[in-house]
């Protein structure tokens, strides 16, 4: 199955190298604009992205850590298998000695006539009770440290868990913290693209009202000149009425007199005395 | 003018004939310059929007619908008039507007609401036979 769960990994991870060298150029570290890019969908997109990462991280709660107890540890996982077999054992060599002490003894009494005495018989009890002592006391200390033993790797069971679940709660919030991070680098990403769309489209902007003032410039010296052409006539009767407003006025002035009566009377006094001479 | 005893004496200036007639002649043609009525401009007069401004008003627009703020579909240049394209010359073109149609219909409506004044300032120039 690992062959299947493999192609699974390598579509969570987006071509990423799934092993082997790195190759030299990372194919998901694009150095060109990918094509149909657009900062403003980018933008929009990494801020709502940006705001759901930080209200996911708003809502993080860390891994709860619990001490374990010795007093709630089933000891009996901790314990030697074996211990029984060993204490057998050591009953067996313990017994076989026993035996062997009891053959002499058996030898002594009847080579001494005394075998099934009573003195034959409290040393045979002697014996007994010693075997039993030390069959009683090495069961009991084997157990002992099998319980003490039993005791410590459960305790280190419980520290070694506990500095386990420690580091899972750091590494927890670790992570929480680095996708808090990433939301917030985000963010500033979605916000500088905000920016860079604003200040190419004001450029833009600005470059196409230069464009259109030409236009207009093209189109007003038009206007001045139609202005021109309909003047001009007017214009020309203004320079005439100047040209002859600066003309020295060559006026020819001429008189006339109109005789009266006393000319008449005059005249014809002269007219008289002339006859008379 | 002065004379005695029932006689008078009359001073007269005369202009030349090289002054008086030019003189008369401009009179003469200020007259017919003032029978011409008023001619508008019907050439472009403001210049459309670029397509580069074009595209920067569709680019605010995506960007408002990028954050939700305009319906998607929206198109920068709606609602605005289709800009008329005048020939430079050399086949080139300009896109702009004139203000000429606005012009004639406000000058249709002043005569439709004062014909009296519109027919009067119109014989200033145009006289009706039994006017002129």
């Amino acid at each position: 199955m690992a062959g299947q769960a493999a192609p699974s990994v390598m579509r969570g991870m987006a071509g990423a190298p799934t092993g082997g060298p790195v190759p030299a150029t990372r194919p998901n570290v694009p150095l060109a604009p990918t094509p149909g890019f657009n900062v403003n969908t980018a933008s929009a997109g990494g801020l709502q992205q940006a705001m759901a990462g930080t209200q996911a991280g708003m809502g993080y709660n860390p891994q709860q850590v619990q001490a374990g107890q010795l007093a709630n540890t089933n000891l009996q996982q901790y314990q030697d298998p074996y211990t029984k077999q060993v204490i057998d054992a050591q009953a067996q060599d313990v017994l076989r000695n026993a035996q062997l002490g009891l053959n002499q003894l058996g030898g002594q009494a009847q080579r001494a006539g005394a075998f099934g005495g009573s003195r034959h018989g409290v040393a045979m009890g002697e014996i007994g009770r010693g075997v039993a002592q030390t069959l009683g006391q090495q069961s009991a200390q084997l157990r002992s440290q099998g319980f003490q033993n039993a005791q410590q790797m459960a305790q280190q069971d419980i520290a070694s868990r506990m500095q386990a679940d420690l580091a899972n709660q750091q590494a927890g919030l670790g992570g929480a913290q680095m996708r808090l991070g990433a939301s917030a680098q985000m963010g500033d990403l979605a916000n500088l693209g905000f920016g860079m769309g604003q200040q190419i489209n004001q450029n833009m902007m600005q470059q196409g009202a230069q464009q259109r003032a030409l236009q207009q410039q093209l189109m007003d010296i038009a206007n001045q000149r139609f202005g021109q052409y309909t003047a001009t006539p007017a214009q020309g009767l203004n320079y005439l009425n100047q040209a002859l407003g600066v003309t020295p006025q060559a006026n020819t002035q001429t008189t006339s007199r109109q005789p009266g009566l006393f000319d008449y009377l005059t005249l014809g006094a002269t007219a008289l005395g002339g006859m008379r001479r | 003018m002065s004379g005695g005893k029932g006689g008078s004496k009359t001073t007269a200036t005369e202009i030349p004939d090289w002054i008086k007639e030019p003189a008369v002649r401009n009179l003469a043609r200020a007259e017919d310059v003032q029978k011409i009525g008023y001619m508008p401009y019907y050439g472009a007069d403001v210049a459309g929007f670029t397509p580069m401004e074009q595209q920067a008003m569709q680019n605010q627009v995506s960007q408002a619908q990028a954050f939700g703020l305009a319906p998607q579909g929206m198109q920068a240049m709606a609602g605005m008039p289709q800009a008329q394209q005048y020939d430079l010359g050399g086949g080139q073109m300009v896109s702009g507007y004139t203000a000429g149609g606005l012009y004639d219909q406000a000058l249709a409506e002043t005569q439709s609401r004062q014909p009296e004044f519109a027919q009067r300032y119109n014989e200033l120039y145009f006289p009706s036979e039994e006017n002129a």
